[in-house]
């Protein structure tokens, strides 16, 4: 499917199904400023730009330097010329001076056994507490950059409450920030983690259980009063 | 700053309309920023609004942006058929049985190849004169660049390392 004319001439891209969920969850993205956090691959930034029509501004950033190249590759292919991309740590944005209507965070997570068959070999309790840690960084971040009544969209390919429902409860409690509807395919999120009682609100969270689809949670966040 | 750009839209018997204040320069590339965009994002960018091309060394590396945008004027034009085309994105260069239309190129023009649908798929160098018999063994466009190089690139990056030394494996975070 990557090596047709058509692919190459930019006419489509492949997603995997839940992956397509979080860019579509904007209630508006016209004549907006948007920030994608932690952009590469680049599949939800080529989906943003798209739902965009190519116009208004796409603020992309990349830590690794490695994985710019995909990036950049992908915006080339497919003739994006609405983004700007940044070799920098979403936990940096501010340093940009920017500020955002609608930010998009795809966090870096620990991935789930339906995309990784050696997940359960290879994770450890420890990783999944370091990626949450790191996770409320950028979260942190994301509601500093963001406009008061602007969106944020959190998703992980993660099924651990630690780095969904858990970070999301913190995000209420620490930033200004409410969780808002979203209409999308999944079940509610926990409110009850390891018998924590969190935010009756994180039911409005979607959490996608695997099955046609990998694993992926994904909640939108609205900073200020709502 | 716009020579390398405007001298190979030349070669190409294009012009194209490009504001200079808005092609920016970075290490040695060159993009197209919309007026709005410039003012509106912080230097330092890696990448921004519509990717031109590169300069290495004395010779410039159009961008498949570029590209379409030369494809949408007057240019230089040969269409191929889809066996052709095919053939073509796959890094081969084009025996005159495949043009379909574009029969007046001189040797020594630079063309860009359009599939049938109109579509740019790259660019090359006509190598015989067009209008004249030509050997169907011989190439008659040598193949300079092609949409293929999307994956060629790919390949052409380091892969990251599965497992360590030690035969762990790594414990990166995933991204999707």
């Amino acid at each position: 499917m990557g090596a047709t004319a058509e692919y190459l001439l930019g006419l489509y891209s492949i997603q995997e199904a839940a992956a397509q969920i979080p860019a579509t969850l904007f209630t508006k993205l016209k004549n907006k400023t948007v920030l994608d956090a932690c952009a590469s691959p680049g599949g939800k930034t080529i989906h943003l730009a798209n739902l965009m029509k190519n116009r208004d501004l796409i603020v992309a950033l990349e830590l690794k330097e490695r994985k710019m190249f995909a990036l950049v590759n992908q915006l080339e292919r497919c003739r994006i010329t609405n983004t700007a991309v940044y070799n920098m740590d979403a936990k940096e944005a501010s340093k940009l001076n920017m500020n955002f209507d609608c930010v998009l965070l795809d966090v870096p997570c620990s991935g789930n056994p339906i995309t990784d068959r050696e997940w359960f070999s290879k994770r450890t309790m420890e990783d999944v507490h370091r990626n949450a840690r790191r996770q409320r960084q950028i979260l942190k971040e994301a509601a500093e950059v963001t406009r008061d009544g602007g969106e944020i969209v959190y998703a992980t390919c993660s099924m651990e409450p630690e780095e969904n429902e858990l970070n999301i409860d913190w995000a209420i409690a620490n930033l200004d920030v409410k969780v808002a509807n979203i209409k999308c395919h999944g079940q509610n999120g926990l409110t009850n983690v390891f018998g924590k009682q969190l935010d009756s609100s994180i039911k409005k969270c979607r959490r996608i259980w695997p099955d046609k689809t990998q694993g992926f949670f994904v909640s939108k966040l609205r900073k200020g009063t709502m | 700053m716009m020579k390398a750009i405007t001298d190979f839209v030349k070669q190409l018997d294009a012009s194209i309309p490009l504001d200079k204040n808005c092609v920016v320069k970075n290490r040695n590339r060159y993009y197209l920023l919309p007026k709005k965009m410039k003012q509106q994002i912080p230097k330092g960018f890696f990448y921004a609004g519509a990717y031109l091309g590169a300069v290495k060394g004395n010779s410039f590396f159009p961008s498949f942006i570029l590209l379409s945008m030369i494809a949408d004027h007057k240019a230089n034009k040969l269409v191929v058929d889809k066996k052709t085309a095919w053939l073509f994105i796959c890094g081969r260069d084009i025996f005159k049985q495949g043009i379909l239309k574009g029969g007046n190129l001189k040797k020594g023009d630079y063309a860009l190849i359009m599939n049938q649908q109109d579509e740019c798929l790259g660019f090359g160098k006509i190598m015989h004169n067009m209008h004249e018999e030509l050997d169907k063994k011989k190439v008659a466009v040598k193949n300079v660049l092609d949409i293929g190089d999307f994956l060629r690139r790919e390949k052409r990056q380091p892969r990251r390392k599965q497992r360590s030394s030690s035969g762990k494996l790594s414990q990166k975070p995933v991204r999707t």
